[in-house]
């Protein structure tokens, strides 16, 4: 008889929440009762226990709001006016948008390769450029032999 | 009216089954959602989105299970979102100067309350605050249960887990609450 009375402050606060709930063997809710009968600190717990679940079912909703539908509705067209708009933009303007600038990137590219076109170009680089480029005439590579 | 009809209104877009089913389930959506979230503003706009939801995604409802257990998993899911959304900001934005403080329900100016409900108040929040330390899965099955009083059986179907699976989860979130709640009373909390 004394084996199932005894218990200790550990087991009896783990398990005092289903002791409250009722949700106990038999044998463990006796043990339960007969040490909270002797320890005040438990009993004092217990208390604080039942309290705080008292609280809980307070808080809890119980009636339903007669308003709630008509801010359900309200959101659902609100948010259906959004998707609309987000349809209309996500599926139409953006991709035209996009292909827009695509074009005009090209077509700016083309543009600025084209500015400095000139007809016959190599001719041309030939006769004005590479004399400039060139600097076996200002320095032949004998002289640059002799000094290296 | 019985769920199927409810479901042919609801995929008929029939405003009058809207309504039959936002007053069926709003009172269980809403005690889930601020269950989960604790903040009870933040959960009654969350409540709004789960039906706007149901009644978008009611096309896909394939009819496996009841469609209280679909609307409680909507509600469970976007309730969670919302939390690991609240915990990615309280991480990039630590002390809340960016972006919006969450702010409990149960905070309310004391001088204007009597003490009783101060204290109630006080009991609340630490139960909240006990509550938000479990794990995600934890909570959920200590709020169904708790709060909704739905059977395990019930909670299984809505969390998609096996009957031994949630017995314990809930028998783990009640001694973990306990723990908590036994920190608290040893600090002379209330």
């Amino acid at each position: 008889m004394i084996k199932t009375i005894k218990m200790n402050h550990g087991r009896c606060k783990n398990e005092l929440l289903e002791y409250l709930e009722g949700k106990l063997p038999e044998n463990k809710m006796l043990q339960i009762s007969f040490h909270l009968r002797e320890c005040p600190s438990c009993r004092r717990f217990a208390e604080y226990l039942t309290d705080s679940l008292s609280v809980l079912e307070e808080t809890r909703i119980l009636e339903p709001d007669p308003f709630f539908y008509t801010r359900v509705s309200g959101r659902l067209s609100r948010e259906e006016v959004q998707v609309f708009g987000k349809l209309r933009f996500g599926h139409i303007l953006q991709p035209v948008l996009i292909s827009l600038l695509l074009i005009a990137a090209v077509a700016g590219g083309i543009g600025i390769g084209s500015i400095g076109k000139v007809q016959n170009f190599d001719r041309y680089a030939m006769e004005n450029l590479d004399p400039w480029l060139n600097e076996m005439k200002s320095e032949p590579i004998e002289t640059f032999l002799l000094e290296f | 009216m019985n769920e199927k009809s409810l479901i042919e209104g609801l995929v008929l877009g029939d405003p009058h089954t809207y309504k039959t089913l936002v007053d069926q389930f709003q009172v269980p959506v809403r005690n889930i959602c601020a269950g989960i979230i604790t903040n009870r503003h933040e959960a009654e706009d969350l409540a709004q989105e789960v039906f706007v939801e149901v009644f978008r995604s009611v096309g896909n409802f394939r009819g496996d299970s009841k469609l209280s257990t679909w609307i409680y998993r909507i509600a469970v899911n976007k309730s969670l979102n919302h939390k690991r959304k609240q915990k990615r900001q309280m991480w990039l934005d630590p002390f809340g100067i960016f972006l919006s403080e969450e702010k409990s329900p149960y905070s309310a100016d004391p001088e204007n309350l009597p003490s009783q409900n101060i204290e109630n108040q006080q009991r609340m929040q630490h139960l909240h605050k006990a509550l938000d330390t479990l794990p995600e899965n934890q909570r959920t099955a200590f709020v169904l249960n708790k709060y909704e009083d739905l059977s395990y059986k019930e909670i299984s179907e809505v969390m998609n887990m096996t009957l031994s699976g949630v017995e314990s989860l809930i028998h783990r979130a009640k001694v973990n609450l306990q723990k908590k709640l036994w920190d608290c009373f040893k600090k002379d909390c209330i």
